[in-house]
């Protein structure tokens, strides 16, 4: 059974607190605070947004739009800590909690890691004005303040209306294609959502991400995931299916750096409206992207004294840099099913990947189902389309 | 939609289409021809809920070139243009 829907997305739940949470710079070495930065509803963006995929789309009602989803915000006290205790307000993240049409009332645990956006941003101020080095190393606290009446810090629709366009999806049974597929670094205690890759657009995006490799110097070459959101009638839960990558043509890479210039999302934004025209590829979307790191880890230094009696090198420059968390953040912003495979080398040499994903509002390493083919039957469109 | 008219403009509004770069956000709008382009593009931003921390640009996408920031949005942009809000950021390598 394969069918096309659509509900809203990229707007985010309505946010309810009592408290406003503020991030904390300090040097690494210890001394003052540098710096407090309120966090914003914009910057909960993200973790708002995993809640109303997890709480709704993962639990089969994909037509919730986001907008129309109450959120409520919760601080994680530190062990030992409380409110009211004598080391009061500092947290170790915060949680997040919305009811769905079920009647569940579904909890998301985030991390201090989920705002680290907001230390960079404190940093970068920090820089710009002269009061930090780019080398200083810092660290940063999560402090919790009661939120006054019409609070600044958290304001609770002014990510209501975010201009969210329809999200497509398919419906489709899970257990068919996880029956056939090869599982690829999947821990089974994870709760990630279903990634399914055809082993076609595997090795496209491998062969891609490399292609830059084999020049030289070394340049920066990747291009952009794309598939379908599914979802399961069987299970209520939501996948995805990446089926093909767009190449990142006319794009300006270095050795440490790639560039998508106004050519580049110009040819994939063509190539998007001409397959969401087409019935057979109406629900594609761009899932996420991936790129090679073309160097060896540690600019080729040599490998550890026990590195070949290891069976698996962990210095490798399959990771996701600064650079490529600030570009995921502007480009995927609100769409909690972003994918990233990065293709680069281990200390000796050899040629190794890692693929991520976000969860409880990072990106962390995960894996995904590897299948030989996907075909969606084609999707009839409606008159008016 | 978006009305952010400069009460003095002699030059009317311009209406456009706005959309993000992976196509899940999309608006319409409308602003005074006179405002700079870095003004409509902050408006923008904050309207789409992009995160402000990253330099935002402007891109016709029918000439594919990103708008000069500096100047009016009515003199490089015509009625009924779809502009896409184009992050200037990059994948890197370095941790």
């Amino acid at each position: 059974m394969t069918m096309a829907r659509t509900t809203s997305e990229a707007g985010a739940p309505r946010l309810r607190s009592s408290h406003a949470l503020a991030v904390l710079l300090r040097r690494l070495d210890g001394g003052p605070v540098l710096a407090v930065e309120s966090v914003t509803e914009r910057d909960l963006f993200d973790a708002l947004a995993e809640l109303w995929f997890e709480a709704n789309l993962r639990k089969g009602h994909p037509d919730v739009a986001p907008e129309t989803v109450e959120a409520e915000l919760t601080p994680l006290y530190l062990d030992g800590w409380s409110e009211s205790g004598p080391s009061r307000n500092f947290c170790a993240g915060f949680a997040l909690s919305t009811r769905n049409p079920g009647d569940e009332t579904i909890r998301r645990v985030f991390g201090r890691s989920a705002v680290e956006s907001v230390a960079r941003r404190a940093a970068r101020k920090l820089i710009a004005t002269g009061a930090l080095e780019n080398d200083d190393e810092t660290f940063y606290e999560l402090r919790v303040e009661p939120a006054s009446e019409g609070s600044e810090r958290l304001r609770p629709s002014a990510l209501a209306q975010a201009g969210g366009a329809p999200l497509s999806y398919a419906v489709l049974p899970l257990a068919p294609l996880l029956e056939r597929a090869e599982a690829v670094n999947v821990d089974p205690a994870d709760d990630h959502f279903k990634v399914f890759y055809t082993r076609a657009a595997r090795e496209r995006a491998e062969r891609l991400s490399r292609k830059g490799g084999s020049v030289s110097p070394p340049v920066e070459t990747g291009g952009l995931l794309i598939g379908s959101l599914c979802s399961c009638p069987d299970t209520g839960d939501m996948f995805a299916v990446v089926v093909d990558v767009l190449e990142a043509t006319h794009a300006e890479g270095t050795t440490y750096s790639l560039t998508y210039s106004g050519e580049t999302w110009a040819r994939i934004q063509a190539v998007m409206r001409a397959r969401g025209a087409n019935p057979a590829t109406k629900s594609h979307r761009i899932l996420g992207q991936c790129h090679g790191h073309s160097f060896l880890p540690l600019d080729g230094a040599a490998p550890c004294e026990d590195c070949l009696a290891r069976e698996v090198c962990s210095r490798t420059t399959c990771f996701l840099s600064e650079a490529d968390l600030v570009w995921l953040r502007a480009v995927f912003h609100g769409q909690p099913w972003q994918l990233s495979h990065i293709f680069g080398f281990d200390a000796q040499g050899r040629e190794v990947d890692a693929f991520f994903g976000q969860g409880h509002g990072r990106l962390g390493p995960r894996g995904y189902h590897l299948i030989s083919d996907f075909e969606l039957p084609p999707i009839p469109t409606t008159p008016d389309e | 939609m978006i009305r952010t008219e400069q009460p003095h403009s002699s030059r009317g509004l311009l209406s456009f289409r706005a959309g993000n770069v992976t196509g899940t956000r999309e608006l319409p709008v409308e602003f005074g021809r006179e405002l700079s382009v870095r003004d409509v593009t902050d408006v923008l931003v904050d309207r789409m809920a992009l995160p402000d921390d990253v330099s935002w640009v402007l891109r016709d996408d029918r000439s594919s070139a990103f708008l000069d920031e500096s100047r009016p949005i009515g003199d490089q942009l015509e009625p009924g243009a779809h502009v896409t809000v184009t992050p200037m950021t990059h994948l890197g390598g370095r941790r």
